[in-house]
């Protein structure tokens, strides 16, 4: 999965990839002009916040093997912060969802110190009861965030405020994100840092030992996933224009991210991409057509889907699709 | 003992697991280009006193000096960063990277940029006799392989003091001849070398002085030759049939 590592293939396998890469850019960019259609644009814009934030959470969750179940609180609080100061500032969200990953990264850079020594199921735990704190915070600080009333955006069709009368905007911004985070996690597995993650996540003792410093490691991973979830938040906001706390700090989110890179493949840059294109469209597809049909009907199809593939592709859609090194000789 | 003052300096080491006392005052000076061979019998200490010279332990009491410079506050990065690196006696691969990138992990210690630690780790997997399997899979090595790797990933890692724990157990006889002569090479290019070993056969013939460790304590110092006939190794370790194999 390294960039500068030699693929199965050759030469003329490099070429066919980026021919194949080349044509899924012009699909993902064509697609949204070709289909004038509202419901799939929004599973497109869905899919592809998603896929960016799944990425975001597979930095430190994939990559460094810190798995966490409170991302969450780093989605809420990029969403809430941009909201606030443009609904009670008047600050654009453009500048609104920097301040927001800003402060993701502060707290992730606090969690990180306090919860970074705690290993395995501990950290996991730590991590979801953050995301919990964070939830009743929200809902019990009224006077700063509305509480379970929620925070409403009054819409105005104005770009500068990052907002669209259009879909289509909205899914070229959401391409753009999911985009930029692919192409940032391939820088970071061919960079020092996407390394030591993996060093750090692999055999701890090891790492240490060979000079890496695993505790800065596991809290640069942390900070910069904490960051992007945040702008993710962030865009959720203003694509939805309503927030409240049980939503955007809530535990399915929290699930929602490691599910993805899970069906996709942990770990790899590709793997959150592949979960989101699978799950986020089965599931709208599933809540659009069964939603109203019988209770439940839907959400019991779509656990069935993710236990075919977790049974079928332990290693994810990558695992599955993705050429196989050489085995030692 | 050479005139030189010691790169590696143990004064006092000493460790207690309850009621165990795994290291007892234990006091040791490494030269620049020694070898030092560490023998004991299982539980003597040895692993003990590896990981609290590398950080992973802290001593109950005793100082650690690199140079003159002491150790104690310094956890195990820090540590590997001034030249203090070792091997584990239970190879750690990074299992699900390849070999070279294990190596090149090792080496961004000191080259910042990837393609400079690509270099520097595809010139030890030279070195070692490791390149062949550099694109596969650490977790698909075999024995012989993973100890080879250990050694890769710490000399990438730049030591000037090498601790290697048990580098050649399990490996076949033709394996145990070229890590013996890879040791040296390492030696050559000036790493000092402080050695684990239960081989005897090699680390006889290898190191230039021999420390034999006994229920924690430093029981015998001296060259491999000296320590052979000491009774009391011997009787602690060596046994008696070690003595006729020499004689013989």
């Amino acid at each position: 999965m390294d960039a500068a590592a030699p693929r199965a293939g050759g030469p003329a396998g490099r070429t066919r990839g980026r021919l194949a890469w080349l044509g899924l850019v012009a699909v993902a960019v064509l697609l949204p002009l070709l289909v004038r259609n509202k419901f799939v644009h929004d599973v497109m814009i869905l899919t592809l916040l998603w896929a960016g934030i799944a990425g975001a959470w597979n930095i430190a969750g994939g990559y460094a093997g810190q798995i966490s179940l409170g991302h969450a609180a780093f989605f809420g609080l990029g969403a809430y912060t941009s909201s606030l100061l443009y609904v009670d500032l008047g600050l654009t969200p453009w500048a609104g969802m920097l301040a927001g990953a800003l402060l993701a990264a502060v707290f992730a850079a606090l969690l990180s110190a306090i919860c970074l020594r705690l290993r395995g199921p501990f950290f996991i735990l730590a991590t979801l009861a953050f995301a919990e704190v964070a939830r009743i915070v929200a809902l019990n600080w009224r006077s700063l965030t509305r509480g379970s009333e929620g925070l409403e955006i009054m819409f105005q069709d104005s770009p500068a405020h990052f907002m669209f009368k259009d879909k289509l905007p909205y899914t070229y911004l959401a391409l753009l994100f999911a985009a930029g985070i692919l192409a940032l996690c391939r820088a970071l597995e061919g960079s020092r840092l996407g390394y030591w993650l993996r060093a750090t996540r692999e055999e701890e003792d090891a790492a240490e030992a060979m000079g890496i410093d695993t505790f800065r490691v596991k809290v640069a991973g942390m900070i910069l996933s904490a960051a992007l979830t945040a702008l993710g938040g962030s865009f959720f906001a203003q694509y939805f224009l309503f927030l409240e706390p049980g939503h955007v700090f809530s535990f399915e989110i929290s699930v929602q991210l490691p599910l993805i890179c899970v069906v996709g493949g942990v770990g790899t840059a590709l793997g959150p991409f592949l979960g989101a294109l699978l799950i986020v469209p089965a599931s709208e597809l599933l809540r659009a057509w069964l939603g109203g049909a019988a209770s439940g009907l839907y959400l019991s199809l779509y656990a069935l889907l993710l236990i075919t593939v977790v049974l079928f592709m332990p290693e994810g859609l990558v695992g599955r699709f993705a050429p196989r090194r050489r085995p030692a000789t | 003992m050479s005139a030189a003052p010691p790169l590696l300096s143990l004064a006092g080491i000493t460790k207690r697991f309850g009621a165990l006392a795994a290291n007892q005052g234990i006091s040791l000076a490494v030269a620049p280009g020694e070898i030092v061979g560490l023998i004991g019998p299982n539980g003597a200490g040895k692993t003990t006193l590896f990981n609290i010279v590398t950080g992973f332990l802290a001593p109950d009491a005793g100082e650690i000096a690199l140079g003159g410079e002491p150790m104690r506050r310094l956890k195990p990065s820090a540590r590997a960063r001034r030249g203090l690196v070792r091997t584990f006696q239970i190879a750690k691969p990074l299992a699900a990277l390849s070999v070279l990138e294990n190596v090149v992990a090792a080496a961004l210690t000191r080259f910042p940029r990837v393609a400079e630690a690509r270099r520097e780790a595809e010139g030890v997997l030279a070195l070692v006799g490791l390149e062949g399997p550099a694109e596969a899979l650490a977790r698909n090595l075999t024995v012989g392989q993973l100890k080879q790797l250990e050694v890769a990933r710490a000399l990438a890692a730049g030591p000037r003091v090498l601790l290697l724990d048990e580098v050649m157990a399990g490996l076949a006889p033709a394996e145990i001849g070229r890590m013996a002569a890879l040791l040296r090479a390492i030696r050559d290019r000036g790493v000092t070398i402080l050695w684990i070993e239960h081989v005897m056969a090699a680390i006889m013939r290898v190191a230039d002085r021999i420390v034999v460790l006994h229920h924690g304590e430093k029981i015998a110092e001296g060259t491999p030759q000296d320590v052979a006939r000491d009774p009391q190794v011997v009787q602690a370790y060596l046994g008696e049939k070690y003595l006729f194999a020499q004689g013989a």
